[in-house]
């Protein structure tokens, strides 16, 4: 996964998981709205339904007490207003419950039983308005009861709606679920109070006639008054309004003082005779009072409605803020995407785009420029001095080669010239040959392409064959050329030889002539006579060389000597030796017997005797090959540190003793 | 490569290497010329740790004997067997005297 898949991932993650918390939280706050919704519609609608009771307990009760008190054979005005306001009350009720359908689960059923009882109190009505005509007062009294009944069992009916709207959605918070349940006792409280004004007047009114249970009703509905007055005291509370808590004292002080006294001396005025003041002053107490409890219903329901309208606010508020927030999280993480894409994910995409181009060799990358202090752009600004880094690099290398290049042609240039003079230098070696009767054959090693050490074997003008070998102190180039100019000068001098000049002045003139500031050289220079067995050698600090007679005796010869070049000064004598017929001379440079072994021993004189000694019999081919053998079995792997040559001379022939036999 | 000691206005070198030979000569030379300096005309070459020297080597001593000029003297001291052979086959016993020890050179030296 890459960085940016990994960045866009958690950023939309969190993002996503911000909007998600929101949208739970701003769901909990709509339906907490929609419960305070529905607690404000259900209030609305019980408010009505109880406006609607309250007008029906009213029409009832004073129904009654006409029917019951009253001669007249027609209802008076105040009747027919009471119904007029109690119709409209059941239909604001009805109008209340429909537009509630929505919200309120019961609403529909309850609006039908209103409508249904709406017909019932129409035909209830009619029914004591024919009552009311006839004048019998047995007959009025029966519909009177039957009224009474039926008109209590349509307000209980009422009552239950009531109920069942509030028990569907109860209020969960403290205050309003008291309030509702004070609201319904006082409901309660409400009905029995207008329940025993009616009562109570039928009872005044017929005197001892009337019937004992009559008497057991109205004690039953004081008992009902008293538990739902406990019932409201138990609810009342601090955490209630000190409006509603001094609205509750007030009824409460005024059932107490006014109506609880009136309604104990009403048993025992029964017998009273002052009977119409009586029941006028009943009828007004338990309007006062009914009159009382409607205030505090007022105050209630008015106490409810604010709290509920304050909800319904507070809800809203936090349904809008939350659907804020949710937006607000929406566009954060939006915008967070879109700064992490700009800022992080599209300029690390580009510099690793960069850096595996330049990682590939391609310096033709361009590399943004960087514009800002963040880590993006140091990462840009060491992208950058890389590729300028590996743009100088590349150049340089190639410098390098360049100068490479030049430095192999001039080593090949060089190569080849010393190629080319060790061609030439091998070129000026005597081939083996026979030369006036004297064979003479020779090893050549040099330790670099060409060497300090020569030799050369020259057939004299005036007769005899002169030989020399040369060793120039050091090796290489320097001592190559200066080898060269030993041979020459050594050659030449030979060629150009006086008669009897003797082979040591040659080498004392040499000696003398030889530059200062020129190596100096050691050498074996001589001479074979081709006329009489004898030969010579004048030792210039060159090793001795080995007489090999054709005994197989191996002699040195000589001893010591100056270098030519070192001590101009310098007096040569020669070494004069039998060299008859098969006798050989072997002449070497010091580089054989200071050939070292690995271990860094010299293959040393008294070996290089030893061996020619072994080897005396050989012919000279072999000797060499031999000998060149041993030499590189000494040395094993290691090389050649200084050149190695060898010259054997050997009289295949004297000339001179045929011309004498 | 070399060190130096002066003991009654003779230059004792004593060569610190075990072969004096070509691939030494030329850097061996250089460090004598600075050690010779200026008016040293006197000098031993203590040879005690030299177990080979060859041409290029000898090309050298014989340099340094040259740079003394006539008036000056050098003697080699401690050389062995190999090295006192390389000085007789080239005749160079005959130029510088060898002595057995530095000592016996100095003393014969300011003698």
């Amino acid at each position: 996964m890459k960085i940016r898949d990994i960045i866009l991932v958690l950023t939309a993650g969190l993002g996503l998981a911000l909007i998600l918390v929101a949208i739970v939280l701003l769901r909990g706050e709509l339906s907490k709205l929609e419960t305070a919704e529905r607690l404000q519609a259900s209030n609305a609608v019980r408010q009505e339904l109880l406006v609607a009771s309250t007008a029906l307990a009213r029409e009832r009760t004073k129904t009654f007490i006409q029917l019951t008190t009253s001669n007249q054979d027609a209802f008076d005005a105040d009747i027919a207003q009471m119904r007029a306001d109690a119709d409209e009350a059941l239909n604001r009720a009805g109008t209340a419950l429909r537009s509630g359908e929505a919200l309120l689960a019961r609403a529909g059923e309850s609006h039908a039983r209103i409508v249904a009882n709406g017909r019932r109190l129409t035909a209830l009505r009619a029914r004591i308005d024919r009552a009311i005509g006839v004048g019998d007062e047995g007959a009025r009294r029966a519909a009177a009861a039957a009224w009474l009944t039926e008109a209590s069992a349509l307000i209980d009916d009422l009552q239950a709606s009531r109920l069942d709207l509030l028990n569907d959605n109860r209020p969960t918070d403290a205050v309003l679920a008291a309030e509702a349940n004070i609201r319904a006792y006082v409901d309660i409280l409400h009905e029995a109070i207008a329940f025993n004004e009616a009562i109570g007047v039928a009872l005044l009114t017929q005197g001892n006639g009337a019937p004992s249970d009559t008497l057991v009703t109205v004690e039953r509905t004081v008992g009902r008054m008293s538990l739902a007055w406990q019932m409201i005291e138990n609810e009342v509370d601090t955490s209630l309004s000190a409006r509603v808590r001094a609205a509750v004292a007030s009824a409460r002080a005024h059932y107490r003082l006014d109506y609880d006294p009136l309604l104990l001396g009403l048993v025992d005025a029964q017998t009273s005779t002052v009977l119409g003041a009586v029941v006028a002053n009943w009828e007004a107490t338990s309007d006062q009072m009914l009159d009382a409890l409607r205030a505090l219903q007022d105050t209630l329901i008015a106490s409810s409605s604010e709290r509920l309208e304050l909800l319904v606010r507070d809800a809203r508020r936090s349904a809008i803020m939350f659907f804020l927030i949710a937006g607000a999280g929406a566009v954060a993480a939006v915008l967070i995407l879109l700064v992490v894409r700009r800022r992080v994910i599209e300029p690390i995409g580009r510099i690793s785009g960069a850096m595996v181009r330049l990682a590939d060799n391609d310096l033709s990358t361009p590399v943004p420029r960087a514009r800002r202090l963040d880590e993006v752009g140091v990462m840009t600004n060491a992208l950058r001095t890389f590729k300028a880094n590996a743009i100088q690099r590349q150049r340089t290398q190639r410098e390098l080669h360049a100068v490479h290049q030049n430095l192999q042609r001039t080593y090949d240039q060089l190569r080849h010239d010393l190629e080319a003079a060790a061609t030439i230098q091998l070129a000026m070696l005597p081939a083996p040959a026979v030369v006036n009767g004297i064979s003479h054959n020779g090893l050549y090693s040099p330790s670099s392409l060409v060497a300090g050490d020569t030799y050369n074997v020259i057939a004299q003008p005036e007769g005899g064959v002169g030989f020399f070998q040369i060793d120039v102190a050091g090796h290489g180039a320097a001592a190559a050329l200066v080898s060269v100019a030993g041979q020459h000068t050594l050659s030449q001098a030979i060629l150009t030889r006086r008669r009897e000049e003797p082979i040591e002045e040659i080498l004392a003139q040499v000696n003398r002539e030889w530059p200062e500031d020129l190596p100096y050289f050691t050498t074996i220079l001589g001479e074979i006579d081709t006329a009489a067995p004898v030969g010579r050698i004048v030792q210039a600090g060159h090793p001795s060389p080995l007489l090999i007679r054709s005994s197989g005796e191996v002699v040195p010869l000589g001893g010591s000597g100056f270098p030519v070049g070192m001590v101009a000064q310098a007096d040569y004598e020669s070494i004069e030796f039998a060299f008859r017929t098969g006798d050989r001379l072997l002449i070497y440079s010091d580089g054989v017997v200071e050939t070292e072994n690995p271990r860094g021993a010299f293959y040393s004189e008294e070996r290089l005797h030893d061996f020619v000694a072994g080897h005396a019999r050989s012919v000279t081919p072999d000797l060499l090959a031999f000998l060149e053998n041993s030499l590189r079995m000494w040395r094993g792997e290691s090389e050649l540190t200084d050149d190695v040559s060898v010259l054997i001379v050997e009289r295949t022939d004297l000339r001179s003793n045929h011309v004498i036999h | 490569m070399l060190s130096t000691e002066t003991i009654d206005g003779v230059l004792i070198v004593r060569v610190e290497e075990r072969r004096l030979d070509a691939s030494k000569a030329p850097l061996f030379k250089e460090h004598v010329s600075a050690a010779l300096g200026g008016d040293v005309n006197r000098l031993v070459l203590d040879l005690g740790q030299v177990e080979f020297i060859d041409s290029s080597g000898l090309g050298v001593i014989v340099s340094v004997l040259k740079r003394l000029g006539p008036s000056g003297s050098l003697a080699i001291a401690s050389a062995n067997s190999a090295v006192r052979r390389l000085f007789s086959l080239t005749r160079m016993d005959r130029v510088f005297i060898l002595y057995d020890t530095p000592q016996s050179a100095i003393e014969n030296l300011r003698a």
